[in-house]
């Protein structure tokens, strides 16, 4: 047999071709991770991006979409997660905890975690990583309202009654407004029955969701509710009159948003998931996280509160000393029953 | 060629040519099998497979499910909570109306295109057809604008000086009814179409011959004879609504509970999917009772029509 030039280098090109996508596969990993679905994934891209940096061929894709989604996904496929990891909330860690779909995380892997607020920390439960937080207050029409409620227990003045709107108790949302006020009338909690009647007595317009409660506030069809911080931003973003009132007794109120890792996995990804979680804590994603127009509110000390984003997180010593979260891990595992409650009362 | 080379030939066919013939042939259920089998993997399996859910306790350990054990206790809970009583019958109501509108609002525009010139049944059709080629959440949002407390309703109201403060039709049963009315109007118009331009147009000619009013031939030539398009259009539309998700999201509210709204949420955010597997259960059964009274009496009318035109 005669080799030529040519035959050796066709030969040649034609090996690399055929190896090519065996090589490529054993050098490239892609993260699958569950978040947002809207300009608030731009730190978790960014964090991603420099995850692919440090590692070659580690890549992150971030499907939008509610954590309460993602668990009913896993629950179908039997534990085979398509995802590796997601944002995810203190109540929803609650809940994937009982259905058992969560890898805790090693936190002497997250060397940037000791830069974090001890206050926030607990709320990872420790299986998942606090990186932000959400506040929940009382959004409103400024043309409508021209001094919102400071206390919760204020919203029973008689002065909102048929006016506010409130979000069902299947949101984080719904629940946690539900234990505030059981706790601002001096009960327990996880007194979901005794929230339920008092929220009655306010002739409530509800919202299905926080974004779509946050459209009832735009479209004029409540002057008030309690609603997430960010999505208060946004609609004031737009140019709306809406106004964000931190409201306490109990509060300012706040929800962790933690990174957790999910069970079943494919191998190595865990390193990845804690390096994703350690960059998140770097002051530059943390920074981008609590600029417009997220305004996320940062985990991390030290992370000066941008003015844009004052009137929705705490921008003070003070205001962040008196910021508080709710004993989620008492009531989150009440929400089917406090679901149906709900649509006893409300929609029977 | 004699008879008996013909057995011969076919036997020495491949097994792939024998399929192919078969399933060409148009015998049997062969020609189905394709569908039949993707129904079976994609539909069926995992359908028995979640009902299954609802007549056991599960416990689940690192998202598996480790121990399955038979049980009523969930159906039963279901059928002695009122709740699920309110809900499903809310959900029938809802499904029965808009069904009934549909057909009220169909009917007239399904004739209008029997009658019409060349340009108005073109119309018809573009008309009816272009609502489905976008989405049902689009379309839905769209009301969200027009029914809003700042949407076109209440603003040319208050314009024209007839309220004061905007009507509260968002987040309403009325709400939900316009959207379901709107949304399913052209699966109910289609099939009167489709039934109705099949119609003998001499039949029409030869009642107005007779002498009949317009009135007399629609109530007893044009009528009897669509009733397969009404019964086709009103099963479609009885499905849709009866097992509709996103319009009473949508347009209901928060305190809007329909059968499938709270199937969803027994399902995501609850995560009990034995109370998910009977509520589904329940709207099943449910659906197919009134999917059968449809056929009987779209079979009876039909049957009724057939023996008087003999």
């Amino acid at each position: 047999m005669n080799l030529s030039r040519r035959s050796v280098l066709g030969g040649l090109a034609a090996a690399t071709a055929l190896s090519s996508p065996a090589v490529l596969r054993a050098a490239t990993r892609e993260l699958v991770m569950v978040g947002y679905g809207n300009a608030s994934d731009a730190p978790l891209i960014a964090a991603g991006e420099e995850l692919g940096r440090r590692n070659a061929g580690v890549s992150l894709r971030i499907i939008g979409g509610l954590s309460a989604e993602a668990l009913a996904q896993i629950k179908a496929a039997r534990g085979n997660s398509p995802y590796d990891l997601a944002v995810m909330g203190s109540p929803a860690i609650v809940n994937a905890l009982a259905e058992d779909v969560l890898v805790p995380l090693d936190f002497s892997k997250i060397p940037n975690a000791q830069n974090v607020n001890a206050k926030f920390q607990p709320y990872g439960y420790d299986v998942g990583q606090p990186i932000w937080f959400e506040g929940i207050g009382i959004a409103y029409d400024t043309t409508k309202v021209p001094e919102p409620p400071k206390t919760w227990k204020e919203l029973w003045s008689g002065d909102y009654t048929g006016r506010i709107g409130m979000c069902r108790p299947q949101s984080n949302l719904g629940l946690g407004v539900l234990a505030a006020t059981s706790e601002a009338f001096g009960m327990p909690q996880d007194d979901m029955s005794f929230a339920l009647k008092k929220w009655q007595e306010l002739d409530p317009l509800v919202g299905r969701s926080p974004p779509l409660l946050q459209q009832m506030i735009e479209r004029g069809e409540v002057d008030l509710a309690p609603l997430w911080h960010v999505n208060t931003s946004l609609a004031a973003s737009s140019g709306l009159p809406i106004a964000y009132a931190k409201i306490t007794g109990p509060g300012p109120l706040m929800l962790p948003t933690n990174i957790v890792h999910f069970v079943n996995t494919a191998d190595g990804t865990a390193d990845l998931v804690h390096e994703f979680a350690d960059i998140l804590l770097q002051p530059d994603i943390q920074t981008m996280a609590g600029s417009a127009p997220i305004t996320f509110g940062t985990v991390v000390n030290g992370i000066p509160v941008p003015s844009e984003a004052a009137p929705y997180v705490p921008s003070t010593e003070e205001e962040l000393a008196s910021t508080t979260s709710l004993d989620w891990q008492s009531f989150a595992p009440l929400r089917g029953e406090t679901v149906e409650n709900f649509d006893r009362m409300f929609a029977a | 060629m004699t008879d008996a080379a013909v057995p011969q030939q076919i036997s020495g066919r491949g097994l792939g040519e024998r399929l192919i013939d078969a399933l060409l042939s148009g015998r049997g259920i062969w020609p189905a099998v394709p569908a039949i089998i993707v129904l079976m993997v994609v539909a069926v399996v995992p359908f028995v497979i979640l009902l299954s859910l609802g007549f056991s306790n599960i416990v689940v350990s690192r998202g598996e499910i480790v121990s399955q054990t038979f049980s009523l206790a969930h159906l039963t809970n279901a059928l002695t909570d009122p709740l699920y009583w309110t809900t499903f019958q809310r959900s029938l109501n809802l499904a029965l109306t808009t069904t009934l509108l549909c057909l009220v609002f169909g009917y007239p525009v399904a004739y209008l295109f029997l009658v019409g010139g060349k340009w108005t049944k073109r119309a018809i059709l573009i008309l009816t057809i272009a609502p489905l080629l976008t989405s049902g959440i689009v379309r839905t949002y769209a009301w969200l604008v027009i029914l809003g407390g700042r949407g076109v309703v209440n603003s040319t109201l208050m314009n024209l000086g007839l309220i004061d403060q905007p009507l509260r039709i968002m987040n309403t049963h009325w709400a939900v009814l316009i959207g379901m009315v709107q949304i399913h109007l052209p699966v109910m118009i289609l099939p009167l179409i489709a039934v109705m331009s099949r119609h003998d147009s001499r039949l029409v000619e030869a009642s107005a011959n007779l002498g009949a009013s317009r009135l007399a031939t629609l109530r007893t030539i044009v009528l009897p004879l669509s009733v397969p398009g009404i019964g086709t259009g009103a099963a479609l539309v009885f499905t849709l609504s009866y097992t509709t998700f996103v319009v009473p999201q949508l347009l209901g509210g928060g305190n809007y509970l329909n059968a499938a709204t709270m199937i969803y949420e027994q399902v995501v955010f609850s995560l009990e999917w034995s109370k998910g597997s009977v509520s589904s259960l329940i709207l099943m059964v449910t659906c197919l009772i009134v999917l059968v009274a449809i056929a009987l009496v779209t079979n009876h009318f039909t049957r009724w029509t057939k023996g008087r035109d003999a």
